[in-house]
């Protein structure tokens, strides 16, 4: 009966909670980062973590939104099946954030060098820095839309997470200041984010853009054949 | 085995553009958009809300807040920029002078004693001037009230001379000088409050004109019904006017007692023309005003000049400190006041519009 009474409490859930992120966490870590920890001084683990960070990002999404939506409490086997299911559309979606960030960094580069020469560069360095913003506001939404909306293309997830990015332009800002403050934390305190530093900001944006996704998602979820 | 893998690849690209169609025209529908324009809308109207809320206190508050501050810093502290609102050295030198220099306490009761009886007559007199020109209509009466109104916009700088000279030979109608081995007597000079006690009940006290324009307004909203009622009854104007309409005007009358109050509180002008405030006879406002104009050779003239250094009392900065600190504590009884009486004042306010 105490036993039963203790699992009903609030303070189980939010420990079990605490426990689930931990796990997350450390399944994310272990997958992406392992590698690049043992070989720090190679750069081929580098590759290892590029072709797998973003599909588990997707996968600890969907895992924490199937918990919310209350259809699956367990971690390891829909973590895995749902790294497997998204991989090929994440690992595209890696590529093009990855171009498109080597391409923004460099003409921010370029312009940024140049600013003063002409009022093109000047124009263009402005022109970029839109365009990151653009470009954070779809990435911020991405695993969301993809974890939310299943059976688009590539491009039509770019799209939508576009329009969701500047629907709500202030939950996407808070969006963006949770993960720039997580990003700080684990700069300065690394052992925070070997912890709770990613599955934590994933778990918050989840909870934060739950209702806006959950209504659209649920009108327009895949038949199940 | 799904459907999708019996499905050839333009059927699957058809498919996935509905899909997005659907999904996009979701998030185009006009009515999702109108409520979330109105949620959008009644967020930014509560956040602007916030913003001009904060402001205004933020302007109310913080001089309180320096005004405070400024009181509890030590004068040897008035020269350190590295200080700006909270002081380094706390002390309560500044009040030890202030309450010395003003003779606070004697003042404290003197003002309030002055503000408390002119409260009194104001309400009597703007009472009754402002039920009889709502109800006891005469030939002119219109044209009287119009009168008073008069008194309303023309600045009392403009009778500011003719008053002072009549309070200093007051008679009336030859009758004080006939009484008085001819000579009329001098209701204006140190000590005589009792100019502003004539005044309030003569309804030329303190922006009485208004009192009595705030009084009419509300008797001329009594239904004559109850007046009517009254007099059957057997009741005079004196007795309707007592029993029937003082009783329902309670509003209107804490509204005029308040502002009544604080304003005879912080009068400076008429009390300084009528010179009432004397060493024997001090008021607040006037007191501030002496000591700020005299602090170097008050305190030379006390004990106190031991308790700050000779530069630092010569300094204008001092000057505006001991100042501060004795407005600080002018305001002071006011403030606790306010706390007590704080839903009255708010009500009044609300019910007639002005402010203080």
């Amino acid at each position: 009966m105490r036993k039963d009474s203790f699992m009903k409490s609030g303070i189980y859930r939010i420990l079990d909670y605490v426990a689930r992120l931990v796990i997350l966490n450390v399944l994310v870590l272990i997958i992406s980062f392992s590698l690049l920890i043992v070989f720090s001084d190679q750069w081929w683990p580098l590759i290892i973590t590029g072709l797998t960070f973003f599909p588990s990002i997707v996968s600890m999404f969907k895992v924490i939104k199937d918990y919310e939506d209350g259809k699956n409490p367990s971690i390891f086997k829909p973590f895995f099946v749902n790294f497997g299911k998204y991989y090929v559309k994440s690992i595209i979606l890696t590529v093009i954030i990855l171009a498109s960030a080597f391409l923004l960094v460099n003409s921010l580069t370029v312009f940024a060098s140049n600013y003063n020469e002409s009022v093109a560069n000047i124009i263009g360095y402005y022109l970029t820095i839109s365009v990151i913003i653009v470009a954070v506001f779809v990435l911020i939404q991405l695993p969301l839309v993809i974890v939310n909306f299943e059976g688009l293309s590539i491009i039509q997830y770019l799209k939508l997470s576009a329009v969701m990015g500047f629907k709500d332009i202030v939950l996407s800002f808070l969006t963006i200041v949770i993960v720039g403050a997580f990003l700080i934390t684990a700069l300065v305190y690394p052992i925070v984010a070997g912890v709770i530093g990613i599955s934590l900001p994933v778990y918050l944006i989840t909870k934060m853009t739950y209702k806006r996704y959950s209504l659209l998602s649920d009108k327009h979820a895949l038949e199940e054949e | 085995m799904t459907r999708n893998n019996t499905l050839t690849k333009e059927q699957k690209k058809a498919l996935r553009k509905e899909r997005y169609d659907a999904i996009m025209a979701d998030l185009r529908n006009p009515v999702k958009k109108a409520v979330r324009g109105r949620k959008i809308a009644g967020k930014a109207s509560s956040l602007l809300r916030t913003i001009v809320f904060i402001g205004l206190s933020f302007v109310i508050l913080f001089p309180i807040f320096q005004q405070l501050m400024l009181a509890f810093r030590h004068p040897n502290d008035i020269n350190n920029p590295l200080i700006v609102w909270i002081p380094e050295h706390w002390s309560l030198v500044n009040f030890t002078i202030a309450i010395q220099l003003t003779q606070y306490w004697k003042s404290l009761l003197n003002t309030f004693r002055v503000s408390l009886i002119t409260t009194v007559f104001q309400l009597a007199s703007t009472a009754l001037a402002g039920y009889a020109f709502a109800r006891l209509k005469f030939k002119g009466s219109n044209i009287l009230f119009w009168m008073v109104m008069l008194t309303l916009i023309i600045p009392p700088q403009v009778t500011a001379a003719s008053r002072a000279l009549y309070f200093s030979n007051f008679d009336i109608f030859g009758l004080i000088s006939l009484f008085n081995n001819g000579e009329a007597i001098a209701l204006r000079g140190p000590g005589k409050d009792y100019i502003f006690y004539i005044m309030a009940a003569t309804g030329q006290g303190i922006r009485a004109s208004l009192f009595i324009f705030l009084f009419r307004q509300f008797f001329r909203g009594v239904p004559v019904e109850l007046e009517e009622s009254a007099q059957i009854d057997g009741a005079g104007i004196l007795r309707t006017f007592w029993s029937v309409m003082l009783p329902n005007a309670r509003g209107v009358i804490t509204t005029v007692a308040l502002f009544a109050f604080v304003w005879q509180w912080n009068d400076v002008y008429y009390t300084s023309m009528f010179a009432v405030s004397s060493s024997e006879f001090p008021l607040l406002t006037m007191q501030i005003i002496n000591t700020a104009e005299w602090l170097g050779n008050l305190l030379l003239r006390s004990d106190l000049k031991y308790l700050v250094s000779a530069d630092v009392r010569g300094s204008s900065m001092f000057t505006s400190l001991i100042a501060n600190t004795e407005a600080f504590l002018m305001m002071l009884p006011l403030l606790i006041a306010y706390m007590f009486v704080q839903k009255l004042f708010v009500e009044g306010i609300e019910r007639t519009g002005i402010v203080g």
